[in-house]
């Protein structure tokens, strides 16, 4: 069903749309961000990260897109399917279904009047989505990935074994460690016990299809073929190295003859979870050193 | 269903986004508004609204989810501040004039109707208190409620109790008795920072309950009848003149709590074992439901699937007795 966007044109006249887009079956939540004064031609698409650390960067995203809109770029915040406001759930959704989720924002904002090139960012797991896009598509002009998880197995199987504390809640016991519940999962296409859904992370239902597909995932191996502009930020609480893998992805991309800059964000707090004592969406370090490279790739 | 983002202002003219749920049927009488429940946004954790507002819909209510100021992609700033100092501002009302816009906007598009408030923790008393204050508001769905203040000095530690920390404690114990568990610990593989603030905090909490103790044995029976604090938390005196106020003026109240969740061990002190003793007349002006073995954000599918029966059989009930379509 084709539907106006809701407009916000704010008290400097900058202005926001807000709609819903197709893709397949799905509806897919967008926000728009129309380019300030002379548009750039540049197309920003914002890659959100996984289950609950989406909904706590919802804001910090905006943020962004709010200063990139106001240095003439266009900019699109979208919900992939089964999270934020889109349609479908959670457990429906996989690795291609966001893959082709991004692939259809991208297509969305590249047919938006003067833009003709793109930029990608993504946070955490949003990287992992942009990374594999920008590979396959050649109007991505630039890449930033933002605390990129390179092994997502690894990623993975760190969360799922974060979830298990929640079962001694229910059963006093751990009644399913995390390789029984892979292992079910990959078997029986679910993990259960006495009717309760183990294959969870934190609450979010991860399917076997997304686990298979998933875990195949390794972006050193992923993005052979995007020779773009690539800004790697690792976000950090304090100055130490980069973690191995990163370096590793930054060292393959220039193999490949892409341009990658590998850089720190020394922030006082991780966005994507709850701090007890600091609230801000406005990660300094991260967005200045974003925006630093940014004009220089554009320039 | 059909969902269509909607915008309208709050009281300083900065544009407020949301969403809204329309059901395919011919709606029922009652327009449902979720709360903004602090820093989760019109989602709200695990995509509980979202859910349930599809779940609505699907029962024929209209519904709206929307981001109050300077949150998700509604318009204004806030400034980098303390998490607890800001959680005090939402419990003392801070959004509650952003739900009244939020009401104005619902009628103004679908007409007069008797309105129905929904949300989860800081929502929760944002809906409470805007039930108190605004006469359109006929019912008010409460999940996990906060009967305290939050401000900088409160200490989580000492207001989570030991049964809190044991429950993190006990999958180690029962490692304790295996070879593999020692291993690991050996090799610098296990999480030291996690394992050294639980027992931490079990020893936070069980000094802090030992105090409670002491200090209420020390207290006249006289000191005891003004209860002001919780866990070293200020009892949010705005609670308990909003339930009366709901109660007085007949105003539908549901509350659900997990069985885990210290709000539902302070609520259950502060209202159920201290409030209502003394004011026995309103014992049957709300509805309780406790899930037993649910966290605070019931965040376990099981438990979502059973707060969501929960609040539509509450809404859908309430809605038929008294006449709705």
């Amino acid at each position: 069903m084709k539907q106006t966007p809701k407009t916000i044109v704010s008290a400097r006249g900058d202005r926001e749309e807000f709609l819903f887009f197709q893709n397949g079956e799905h509806r897919l939540f967008g926000a728009h961000f129309e380019p300030r004064g002379t548009a750039t031609g540049l197309g920003v698409v914002l890659c959100a990260p996984f289950a609950e650390e989406k909904i706590y960067t919802h804001r910090l995203f905006t943020n962004f897109a709010r200063q990139l809109a106001a240095q003439g770029h266009s900019v699109l915040r979208f919900d992939f399917m089964g999270q934020g406001d889109s349609s479908g759930q959670f457990e429906e959704a996989t690795v291609e279904t966001r893959i082709a989720d991004t692939m259809c924002a991208a297509d969305w904002l590249k047919g938006r009047p003067g833009v003709n090139r793109l930029l990608l960012v993504g946070l955490r797991m949003g990287a992992v989505w942009a990374g594999l896009v920008a590979a396959q598509r050649d109007d991505v002009a630039h890449l930033v990935l933002w605390d990129p998880v390179v092994n997502v197995e690894r990623q993975l199987k760190e969360e799922l074994r974060l979830a298990l504390a929640i079962q001694t809640v229910l059963f006093r016991k751990i009644v399913m460690n995390r390789n029984q519940i892979i292992d079910s999962l990959l078997t029986n296409g679910k993990a259960e016990y006495d009717g309760v859904t183990l294959n969870h992370l934190q609450g979010w239902v991860i399917s076997k299809p997304f686990y298979e597909q998933a875990i195949q995932i390794d972006l050193r191996k992923g993005m052979s073929g995007f020779t773009g502009n690539c800004l790697l930020l690792p976000i950090v609480k304090k100055e130490k190295k980069p973690s191995k893998p990163v370096v590793e992805l930054r060292n393959v991309l220039k193999e490949q003859g892409a341009t990658a800059e590998l850089d720190l964000a020394i922030e006082e707090i991780t966005f994507w979870t709850i701090n007890p004592n600091i609230f801000t969406n406005h990660p300094a370090m991260l967005f200045d050193k974003t925006f630093a490279w940014l004009r220089e790739v554009e320039k | 269903m059909n969902e269509k983002p909607v915008v309208f202002t709050d009281k300083e003219g900065q544009h407020l986004v949301g969403i809204v749920h329309e059901p395919e049927a011919t709606p029922r009488d009652e327009l449902v508004i979720f709360a903004f429940g602090g820093v989760m946004g019109r989602v709200a954790q695990l995509r509980q609204y979202v859910n349930l507002a599809r779940l609505l819909a699907r029962e024929g209510f209209i519904t709206l989810r929307f981001d109050s100021h300077h949150m998700g992609d509604s318009e204004g700033e806030l400034p980098r501040c303390n998490t607890k100092t800001y959680y005090g501002t939402i419990q003392t009302g801070r959004y509650v004039p952003d739900v009244s816009r939020a009401i104005d906007f619902m009628h103004a598009r679908y007409g007069r109707r008797p309105i129905v408030l929904i949300a989860l923790c800081g929502g929760a008393i944002t809906v409470f208190l805007t039930a108190s204050q605004d006469p359109r508001v006929k019912r008010a769905v409460m999940l996990s409620v906060p009967v305290a203040l939050d401000d900088s000095s409160v200490d989580y530690t000492s207001r989570r109790g030991v049964a809190d920390y044991w429950q993190t404690l006990r999958p180690y114990m029962f490692k304790l008795t295996k070879r593999e568990y020692w291993k690991r610990l050996l090799s610098g593989k296990s999480e030291y920072d996690r394992i050294y603030h639980t027992f931490k905090g079990l020893a936070a909490s069980g000094l802090a309950q030992l105090q409670r103790r002491y200090e209420r044995d020390a207290k006249s029976e006289e000191a005891q009848e003004t209860k002001e604090t919780i866990g070293g938390a200020t009892l949010n005196s705005r609670f308990f003149s909003a339930f009366e106020t709901c109660a007085l003026t007949k105003r539908d109240m549901l509350f659900v709590f997990g069985g885990n969740d210290f709000f539902y061990r302070e609520f259950k002190e502060a209202f159920e074992e201290d409030f209502l003793p003394k004011h026995p007349e309103y014992r049957d002006a709300f509805t309780l439901h406790v899930l037993p073995q649910a966290s605070h954000m019931f965040s376990f599918p099981l438990w979502q699937s059973q707060l969501q029966d929960i609040v539509r059989n509450w809404l859908v009930k309430e809605t038929t007795s008294t006449g709705g379509s």
